[in-house]
């Protein structure tokens, strides 16, 4: 009976080093390009969110840590001629539905914001994700706003008594974009002298 | 668990092979996953909104199960009634962790439009359902050939699900795309079948 047990016990281990080692290995050979679709993919996404904006840096290389109320900024920087136009901001937040957000949020050297795109998400299916562009076009609501367009307490989903459109079923998700958008404005106009005069890393 | 203990012990080791063709015959039409087991209608039901995702998410499946077929099958001898569902358990979670991979590597666009849905394979009872009632007790030949029977089976029903609700959708049949769409779609289906069976 335990010598049954053993031999039972034993075939689920050795079972569960194969599959392990079956999966470390796929994860090995896929992960080069994997990373590759990853940066091609990020590439895309900042392109979109400086939708008008004409600059002639490598912006992925000219980066700035700056610390928020959503922890860690990154912020990438597009310049031409070597003068600043606008910085994308690179922020997560944790106050959505079901885990991390991740942000980009464009703005140019006036505070306006020239776009906002999510990069990644897991909120529901059909409830949560219209802030993906592919699903609504509620995320281009902020084009072109700053600090000046709107009050303060305008920056609140309308539910709340703001101007941003809920979803039917969703008001999470849309409050924590709106409150994250607004934050990085507010971190633009604290830090834009950090942002626009630092000089270039690379 | 009674009745599904009862059933898998009887023969764990009984290497009939039953014919090809009657194996292709029950995963296309006569014992489809989908529309006769009625297994797997998560995903079917979620992902039918267009035939690209539908087309995607049918090979993902359909990948899986061959791994899982295959796997289970190699190893039917050592699997006993108190270490086989968690035997089951890893091989389909590391099929599908692997089709993840492969798929967010080959096509990363896709692969953030199917989003949770390649993960969920792993909860498709129509994949345990073919380790446990067959692949468990066949050799590996039969296994595979199951799997990739039983899998077209369910890949032409998305894909036929997919195209019918993305041509509604397309004629302003609203209601085709969204949730209540995916039932209609698949009641159809049913009452066709059901009408040509009998």
């Amino acid at each position: 009976m335990t010598a049954e047990r053993t031999s039972s016990v034993s075939t689920v281990a050795w079972i569960a080093g194969v599959c392990t080692l079956l999966v470390a290995s796929i994860w090995l050979l896929a992960e080069p390009r994997i990373k590759r679709a990853e940066t091609q993919y990020f590439a895309t996404q900042i392109a979109a969110v400086l939708s008008d904006i004409h600059f002639d840096n490598r912006i992925t290389s000219d980066t700035l840590e700056l610390e928020s109320l959503h922890g860690r900024v990154t912020v990438y920087r597009a310049r031409e001629n070597g003068i600043p136009v606008a910085a994308v901001y690179d922020a997560v937040t944790l106050r959505g539905y079901s885990g991390l957000i991740r942000v980009l949020v464009g703005i140019d050297s006036n505070g306006e914001i020239t776009g906002v795109r999510v990069i990644s998400h897991r909120e529901t299916p059909g409830l949560g994700d219209s802030i993906e562009i592919s699903k609504s076009d509620w995320i281009t609501g902020f084009d072109n706003l700053s600090l000046n367009s709107l009050l303060p307490a305008d920056w609140q989903v309308k539910k709340d008594g703001g101007q941003f459109d809920q979803f039917t079923g969703a008001t999470i998700t849309p409050r924590a974009i709106v409150n994250l958008v607004h934050d990085m404005l507010k971190l633009h106009s604290e830090k834009s002298n950090l942002v626009f005069n630092h000089t270039a890393n690379n | 668990m009674g009745a599904v203990s009862a059933v898998s012990t009887t023969d764990f080791s009984a290497d009939n092979m039953p014919a090809a063709k009657s194996l292709w015959w029950d995963g296309l039409w006569r014992n489809n996953a989908g529309v006769v087991q009625l297994l797997g209608l998560c995903p079917l039901l979620a992902v039918s909104t267009s035939v690209a995702n539908a087309f995607v998410l049918g090979i993902a499946t359909l990948a899986t199960l061959l791994v899982s077929n295959t796997l289970v099958s190699l190893i039917r001898h050592r699997l006993e009634p108190q270490n086989r569902i968690l035997i089951y358990v890893l091989i389909i979670a590391s099929a599908v962790t692997v089709v993840d991979i492969i798929l967010q590597a080959l096509m990363p666009a896709m692969h953030n439009t199917l989003g949770l849905f390649i993960p969920l394979i792993v909860t498709n009872c129509m994949i345990v359902g073919r380790a446990e009632v067959f692949a468990s007790r066949r050799p590996v030949g039969a296994s595979v050939i199951d799997a990739i029977a039983t899998g077209t089976g369910f890949f032409l029903l998305l894909c036929l699900i997919g195209s019918i609700r993305e041509f509604a959708g397309s004629t302003g049949l609203i209601i085709a795309l969204l949730p209540p769409g995916a039932f209609f779609a698949l009641a159809l289906i049913l009452v066709v079948k059901n009408l040509i069976d009998s």
